[in-house]
């Protein structure tokens, strides 16, 4: 039947409350969800009241000032701190987001860092990406062509269709949208694709030098797979990258149709 | 232990899905004259007795319109409840049961009220 009860260690209980230093200037408080897969224990939010005049000024900033002076054993990813590698996505202030690029003074009140929505939680703020990665590798994100490369150059692309993979190619599979999305919640798990592995889905599929266009179509007309999409758009609303995933996934749509009408 | 992979590919594409996409989109496109004509009809029929009810259903244009109405109405309900179903229900015996219920019980509404407006438009 459809769950009406939450499962174990979904609502998370009050933490510990760290108070700023003294001389602190410009205190704010940061909520950090908190899971130790080791101990097993009901997820905690922890409080840290972190002076600001003393720290940079993204979310990804205050994180690595906690680590680094207060507490050691909060977990989370990051690599390039400037938008392009994807690894701090996370629920900030209600929405999906790169850490790294989210500005502290953008957020009223206590600045809330959850882990991405809906997905298995490895430990704080480290969500467990295994099913969105199996999904990605199953569009087959590849250029694939019966057509040999020519033999001293490249595959050439007009200027209009090099035009068309703008607002696609940007994406950097953070899976900020795929975790926003409700269907995704309910289904990612039962075979929908969700709005990140669909926009790079299409991707491929109006590249003009992949001539794959008619098997990928097929792979993906399923009432699950893509058709789960009820046209939410919180991907299209969360992206930080500011893409469309909804609007990739209507063109795919669109292209079934096309060869059918 | 299965792979994630292996998951993810499960029985492999249905390719299926777009007809009913596009029938969903067709049943609301004709649902949205259709719902307004039909109220505005019935509204500026109010007060009056059922003798001019009956000729005005009787007209072979309005009897005509109301079946379509009525044929759109629950094609799009039985399309919407059973997308709903798929979408909240994961216990396999108890998605189908409930899918063939929605399946049957729309039919039956659908050509009960079709009989009906037929019993005042054309009966006696």
């Amino acid at each position: 039947m459809a769950e009406f009860s939450l499962p174990a260690n979904s609502v998370p209980s009050e933490g510990e409350h760290t108070p700023a230093p003294a001389g602190a200037k410009n205190v704010r408080t940061i909520e950090i969800y908190r899971f130790d897969p080791d101990t097993g224990d009901n997820p905690r939010i922890d409080k840290f009241d972190i002076d600001l005049a003393d720290c940079g000024p993204m979310v990804l900033d205050v994180l690595i000032k906690i680590k680094n002076e207060v507490d050691p054993t909060l977990t989370f990813r990051r690599s390039c701190r400037e938008g392009i590698c994807g690894s701090c996505a996370m629920n900030i202030d209600g929405t999906n987001t790169l850490a790294c690029l989210k500005p502290l003074e953008d957020i009223k009140g206590d600045v809330k860092i959850y882990p991405l929505p809906h997905m298995p939680v490895i430990k704080d703020l480290v969500p467990d990406l295994s099913t969105p990665y199996a999904q990605y590798r199953e569009i087959e994100p590849w250029i694939q062509a019966d057509t040999a490369a020519p033999a001293n150059g490249e595959r050439l692309q007009s200027v209009e269709d090099r035009a068309k993979l703008d607002g696609l190619w940007e994406c950097i599979l953070c899976f900020s949208c795929s975790t926003s999305c409700p269907s995704y919640w309910w289904n990612g798990e039962n075979g929908y694709l969700g709005p990140a592995v669909l926009l790079q889905a299409y991707r491929w599929l109006v590249d003009s030098r992949d001539e794959a266009t008619g098997k990928r179509l097929d792979n993906l007309e399923d009432p699950f797979r893509l058709y789960r999409c009820h046209t939410i758009l919180n991907c299209t609303q969360t992206c930080p990258k500011g893409l469309n995933p909804g609007k990739a996934i209507a063109e795919t749509k669109k292209m079934i149709m096309e060869r059918k009408l | 232990m299965r792979s994630k992979l292996a998951n993810v590919r499960g029985h492999g594409s249905a390719k299926s899905g777009s007809q009913k996409w596009w029938a969903e989109r067709l049943t609301a496109l004709a649902l949205f004259p259709l719902t307004i004509w039909i109220i505005y009809s019935i509204l500026s029929g109010v007060g009056s007795d059922y003798a001019a009810f009956k000729e005005w259903m009787s007209a072979p244009g309005t009897l005509a319109l109301i079946i379509c109405y009525i044929f759109a109405l629950f094609w799009h309900i039985s399309m919407g409840l059973t997308m709903v179903i798929e979408d909240y229900i994961h216990d396999k015996p108890v998605e189908i049961v409930l899918l063939i219920a929605v399946k049957f019980g729309t039919f039956f509404l659908g050509v009960f009220s079709v009989v009906s407006v037929l019993k005042v438009g054309v009966g006696g």
